[in-house]
């Protein structure tokens, strides 16, 4: 019983963020000491993405930018993770991986703009991703590092002496099996980039726009409406994400216990 | 590239992966020592300690650094006591079902939609005031005893708890799994170990060795966090990361080196608490092989 | 000869898992200083029947009496029935000297008495030079002993044994199986051993039982059990006994150690050599 009491209190408490900000997002007031505001529009949203704000080209720059960053970090880190995984001092390997997360995001801002700045991608698009890319390549290096195991050495023994070469074996055996854990990379990844504020705000300079840095402008400017829209639109590609992917990790779970 | 054991190539590979991870790290650290030192900068004038000398000497320094740790350390803890407990009651999951898709939502919050929201709740002017004026227990949006923007950073830790709770939770999950948590307390009840007794002794121990690296990164995390001390943090004490990024923004461009030292200072302080942990780590494993 | 009064008395078990009738009006008897073998296929309900009487999963109906006195209805921490795990769980933060003394320290058993008697259990283990080392730097058998040991510490009443040997390769096994005998002999220990080895619940039991379709059925002594066609004896007898009998020769190569220790295992089957 304690366990539905803890469950009902999550989502409880998961409805009333959602539903906060779903309110604040179409109402234009909310005088206090009103409880619920009575003045909806819900032809807000509508509006919003027509409008000058730009919001409707702030989600598709957020999404690209992630996307990249999620695809990059993933392939390119799913190839290193190997050679780490492998390597006889990988501890003092994953020390050092781990070194990007452990220093503020604000500091490896505030290191990196200079040399942005010198390469003219300060202030660019391109330059926010190179940044985002580097927390994310570590990130996937250290998570995929855990796939490159004893039994998955075999299996790529196996599939050699059954007649496959090196690209044979990439695609039949090592991507097919690596794909739950691959598709997990791309998720957390893909957010390392979605939620960034502090990478945007300092290589972007101020001029590159994506969600979290105009919800903060909204916020800061005391535009609530405009602000709480922007996390409802951060949250939903997560959201549906993980739903889809909780799933996955729920089979991948169950098929580690069952075997 | 060598497709099979420990040639050479891949030792090569691992290298230049760790190469482009930490290249672009070191650079910044070195480049901000060579401008905090007056060596490079736009108002270079050589070599000189001041800097550091004046961000060393200023007692708000201090003050930032300790209140980063006290809030790093208090969101850790009290998200760690909250979750073992979350652990704890949920028991283990049973063996066909992960733990439910609900704990995972929680990972789609960031901590800027996380803060917006503490403000829209917890707020003077927030959901719970505006209850607690539909049910007569205050008249203005002042009377309510709202934690944010308070010099303790209650906000800042309550919101840093309702973020980390749930990650943890998940953490002790896949722990408990691969631990084996659930047999070793039956074997630990069979013993004649009571449920707490089988707690304290064996789920509690096991857990938090297992953890200790993952904790340590996410006390780090916390004690460096940005958005949410940016929105709900008072002015002063400001947390690490706001302060350095305050004095970045100065116009005052003499202030720069300055920036680059307390950023420095601060860099330097995470690495060696990062390293610390993993030599101690890797010293306890060695340990334990070796006797 | 006067049986020994039967020790663990099992009556009418039902346990149910999900919606399955696992066990259904399981009815046997353990005496005491006696190691009951089960035998039973994968899935016949040997883990469940075992993880019932500690107490970890409850029963539906059915009562367990452990020297005249109910237990079903005590936490499992009150039984005084150590259960052991098909796998060897060490408790990985804790060396081996303080796995083994685990049970002891719950007791507040004092410390002196707490170190004579895990030396002399190492020594009888064959565990010398490894106090200090922790689970992961220990081997499949080292491990298998320890929690043997940790099990033998707390001086159980019963001791519950689930496929312990499984995982081990055969000779380390042979080894723990005549360990076993040797330190349950030693220690007056009564136990139910379960397994799906024929060959090892002769080497181990004293008595004997087979689990099936959730029954299961007891055999007064080993005779019996050799002899009837459900325990499945005298077919394998057979078939050693044609790999390295009158059908077979030495120049077939058929004639190893193994084969020639399992039809021995079986054709010793016939003799009740009433060890206990």
């Amino acid at each position: 019983m304690m366990r539905r009491a803890l469950s009902a209190a999550l989502l409880g408490l998961g409805l009333l963020c959602l539903g906060v900000l779903a309110l604040l997002s179409v109402t234009r007031r909310w005088p206090w000491p009103v409880l619920v505001p009575t003045e909806l529009h819900a032809d807000q949203w509508r509006e919003l993405f027509a409008s000058e704000s730009g919001v409707g080209g702030v989600v598709l720059r957020s999404i690209g930018m992630a996307s990249s960053v999620a695809i990059l970090a993933t392939a390119a880190g799913f190839v290193s993770s190997r050679g780490v995984a492998r390597h006889p001092r990988r501890e003092g390997l994953f020390l050092v991986l781990h070194l990007p997360f452990a220093v503020s995001p604000v500091v490896l801002g505030v290191s990196l703009s200079y040399f942005f700045l010198r390469l003219n991608l300060a202030g660019h698009i391109v330059g926010v991703v190179l940044a985002q890319f580097i927390l994310a390549y570590a990130y996937a290096v250290i998570l995929l590092s855990g796939f490159w195991n004893p039994q998955v050495q075999a299996l790529s023994g196996l599939a050699v002496t059954l007649g496959a070469d090196r690209t044979q074996v990439w695609l039949r055996v090592l991507l097919p099996v690596a794909r739950p854990l691959l598709m997990l990379c791309l998720l957390q990844t893909f957010l390392i980039s979605w939620f960034d504020y502090a990478l945007t705000l300092f290589i972007g300079g101020g001029r590159v726009s994506t969600l979290t840095t105009a919800l903060y402008q909204y916020f800061g400017s005391g535009d609530v409406r405009l602000a709480a829209t922007c996390a409802l639109l951060l949250l939903a590609p997560p959201l549906a994400a993980i739903a889809l992917h909780q799933r996955l990790l729920s089979a991948t779970v169950a098929a580690r216990l069952e075997a | 590239m060598s497709s099979t054991g420990n040639g050479r190539p891949s030792d090569l590979w691992a290298n230049i992966t760790v190469g482009l991870v930490t290249a672009p790290v070191a650079a910044g650290v070195a480049f901000m020592i060579l401008y905090s030192i007056g060596v490079i900068g736009l108002l270079a004038g050589g070599f000189t300690l001041e800097s550091w000398v004046q961000v060393l000497a200023d007692v708000r320094t201090w003050v930032t650094l300790g209140f980063s740790i006290w809030v790093g350390g208090a969101s850790l803890l009290t998200s760690l006591v909250l979750a073992l407990g979350i652990h704890t009651i949920l028991g283990a999951a049973p063996r066909r079902r992960a733990l439910h898709g609900l704990w995972y939502a929680p990972l789609a919050v960031p901590p800027l939609v996380a803060a917006l929201l503490s403000v829209e709740i917890l707020g003077n002017a927030g959901v719970l005031a505006r209850l607690g004026h539909a049910l007569g227990w205050i008249g203005q949006p002042l009377d309510f005893p709202s934690p944010l923007y308070t010099r303790c950073g209650a906000g800042i830790v309550v919101t840093h708890v309702a973020l980390v709770t749930p990650f943890l939770v998940l953490l002790f999950d896949r722990l408990a799994r691969n631990e084996r948590v659930e047999g070793l307390t039956e074997a630990a009840r069979t013993l004649g170990a009571s449920a707490t007794q089988a707690w304290l002794r064996v789920r509690l121990p096991v857990l938090m060795r297992a953890a200790t690296p993952a904790l340590s990164v996410y006390f780090l995390a916390l004690a460096g966090a940005f958005e949410v001390p940016l929105l709900v943090g008072a002015q002063y004490p400001p947390m690490i990361s706001v302060a350095i990024q305050r004095r970045f923004s100065q116009f005052d461009i003499a202030m720069r080196p300055q920036a680059y030292a307390l950023a420095t200072l601060y860099a330097v302080l995470s690495a060696a608490i990062l390293f610390l942990v993993f030599a101690a780590r890797r010293r306890r494993e060695r340990l334990e092989r070796g006797a | 000869m006067d049986l020994p009064a039967p020790d663990l008395h099992v009556q009418g078990l039902d346990v149910r898992l999900e919606k399955e009738h696992v066990l259904r009006g399981v009815t046997f008897a353990v005496e005491a200083r006696a190691t009951l073998a089960v035998i039973g296929v994968s899935g016949s309900g040997k883990t469940t029947l075992l993880r019932a009487i500690a107490g970890l999963i409850p029963i539906e109906r059915g009562h367990i009496l452990l020297g005249g006195r109910r237990v079903d209805e005590l936490a499992p921490n009150r039984r005084n029935i150590v259960y052991l795990n098909q796998e060897p769980l060490l408790f990985p933060h804790l060396d081996l000297f303080e796995n083994m003394a685990f049970g002891l320290r719950l007791r507040s058993v004092r410390e002196d008495e707490i170190r004579e008697r895990i030396d002399v259990l190492i020594g009888s283990l064959e565990l010398h030079g490894l106090s200090g080392r922790y689970a992961h730097a220990l081997s499949g058998g080292q491990r298998q002993r320890v929690a043997f040991g940790r099990a033998l510490a707390v001086e159980p009443a019963m001791m519950l044994l689930d496929e312990p040997f499984s995982n081990l390769d055969p000779e380390t096994r042979a080894g723990m199986q005549e360990l076993f005998k040797r330190v349950s002999r030693e220690r007056g220990i009564s136990a139910i051993f379960v397994t799906h080895d024929l060959k090892e619940s002769l080497r181990v039991g004293d008595r004997f039982a087979v689990l099936r379709d959730g029954g299961l059925r007891s055999f007064a002594d080993r005779a019996e059990f050799c002899r009837d066609p459900s325990s499945g004896v005298a077919r394998e007898a057979s078939y050693w006994r044609m790999l390295t009998g009158s059908e077979g020769n030495e120049s077939s190569g058929v004639g190893t150690q193994h084969v020639a220790g399992m039809a021995q295992a079986f054709a010793n089957c016939d003799d009740d050599h009433g060890d206990k």
